[in-house]
């Protein structure tokens, strides 16, 4: 082997990359060149300075950053999929203590709010002017609002709850259509749901909305009317 | 009880993610950050922008953890997510072009006092690094620094091994020749000889 060759091996040989053979003959020919042998020497004290130079770290609050992220993004796709037809999330074992929880405070705010009512309106509705002539009825509902960003729209647990429990109340009110008049009532209570290390607190409040009783014969001449 | 290699708890450890959990993604994240931030932070990419990379990197495992074939090697893939989005950062870099009149100035100061200091190599092995060609570059950080086997560096990189071999070398070769002096001064001052010294 000649110099030339030797050196172009030189910086694989002393890593142990080359073949026995390659070896070999660059040993036969280290033990004779001195020139090469000063190449060799350059190879390694290289390698050792690269293996010297102080590793790259990254910062300690790295983990904490990438986490915040994961946690933003996490929500972004809930909320796409939330309104994707198909995706809609659902009450899921793991969860069911959480909703069952929010359930109960809930329920409990609309039997409170249930009973205010009664003593709000009248127990049957109020006939105008005449059997055939729809009458005045009001309704309570229940809003989510997050505290801490009013702008957000309900999202997560209340949110789904209050969704539920409104359209509950919407099917058994099935005969009866809005008017569009709705109040809030009161301050309402502050639930609290913590999620990927935040914690969003939600008022809920009970929303008090008038309805139009439209007379059994006439519903389905006036089905989807709005007054 | 046979040893779980670092493929094997790498894949553990993802499908644990995949299951939701976030303790396992975290030992994920331990086991490579630096590891990423030692190639990518040596690639003439600011550190904030480094770390923003390896963060995007992580960030797009974990949305993607669910399509993870594995047959193939974790870390392969992370890698070729991270030099991928190093690429493009670059390009852009290459494109607009912001230098800051201080770093430079202050560059200019490390580099005079480094020139009169011959044992401080740090950052001429660093500038040496940097001013490799792009192809060299990953190649060398990726088998030299990163001691990644030459399999594993042609899958990352998509190119035949022989091809990574000769990258490799080029690049050694290019390193070899910019340092050579530096090299021959340290060896002479470790075998305590005496460098000229300028006294005016």
């Amino acid at each position: 082997m000649r110099c030339r060759k030797v050196r172009s091996f030189l910086s694989t040989y002393f890593r142990g990359e080359t073949t026995p053979d390659e070896s070999a003959k660059i040993e036969r020919h280290l033990e004779e060149c001195g020139s090469c042998r000063r190449e060799l020497e350059v190879h390694r004290s290289l390698n050792a300075a690269f293996q010297e130079m102080p590793t790259m770290k990254t910062s300690d609050d790295f983990n904490a950053r990438l986490f915040a992220k994961i946690g933003q993004e996490n929500f972004a796709e809930k909320k796409t999929k939330a309104y994707m037809p198909g995706r809609v999330p659902r009450f899921g074992t793991t969860k069911l203590a959480t909703y069952a929880a929010m359930a109960v405070i809930v329920l409990a705010l609309g039997i409170g709010l249930q009973l205010d009512q009664n003593l709000l309106s009248p127990s049957s509705p109020q006939m105008a002017n005449g059997p055939d002539q729809p009458a005045q009825d009001t309704d309570m509902y229940l809003t989510a609002q997050p505290v801490n960003n009013p702008l957000m729209n309900a999202r997560k647990s209340v949110g789904q709850v209050v969704q539920q429990y409104n359209r509950f109340r919407e099917y058994s009110k099935s005969l009866r259509t809005s008017s569009g008049m709705e109040q809030l009532m009161g301050d309402g209570i502050n639930a609290s749901l913590a999620s990927s290390g935040t914690t969003t607190t939600y008022r809920v409040r009970p929303v008090v909305r008038n309805y139009l009783v439209i007379p059994e014969n006439n519903t389905t001449s006036n089905a989807g009317a709005v007054y | 009880m046979e040893k779980e290699t670092a493929k094997d708890l790498d894949h553990r450890l993802l499908r644990q993610v995949q299951k939701g959990d976030m303790v396992a993604f975290n030992e994920l994240v331990n086991r490579y950050r630096d590891r990423l931030m030692n190639v990518i932070g040596r690639m003439r990419i600011s550190r904030e922008c480094a770390e923003d990379i390896i963060q995007e990197a992580f960030l797009r495992v974990y949305q993607h953890r669910d399509k993870f074939d594995f047959k193939h090697c974790f870390s392969t893939w992370l890698y070729t997510i991270a030099l991928n989005l190093a690429r493009n950062e670059l390009r852009r870099n290459k494109k607009y072009k912001f230098v800051d009149i201080f770093d430079m100035q202050n560059k200019e100061v490390e580099t005079s006092v480094e020139a009169k200091v011959p044992s401080n190599l740090g950052p001429a092995l660093q500038g040496a690094i940097e001013s490799l060609p792009e192809k060299y570059k990953i190649a060398f950080l990726l088998r030299d620094i990163d001691e990644m086997p030459y399999e594993e560096v042609a899958r990352v990189l998509s190119v035949p091994l022989g091809t990574v071999k000769s990258r490799v070398n080029r690049a050694r070769s290019i390193l070899r020749d910019k340092l050579k002096p530096r090299m021959e001064e340290r060896n002479a001052l470790s075998k305590g000889a005496l460098l000229p010294v300028n006294l005016f």
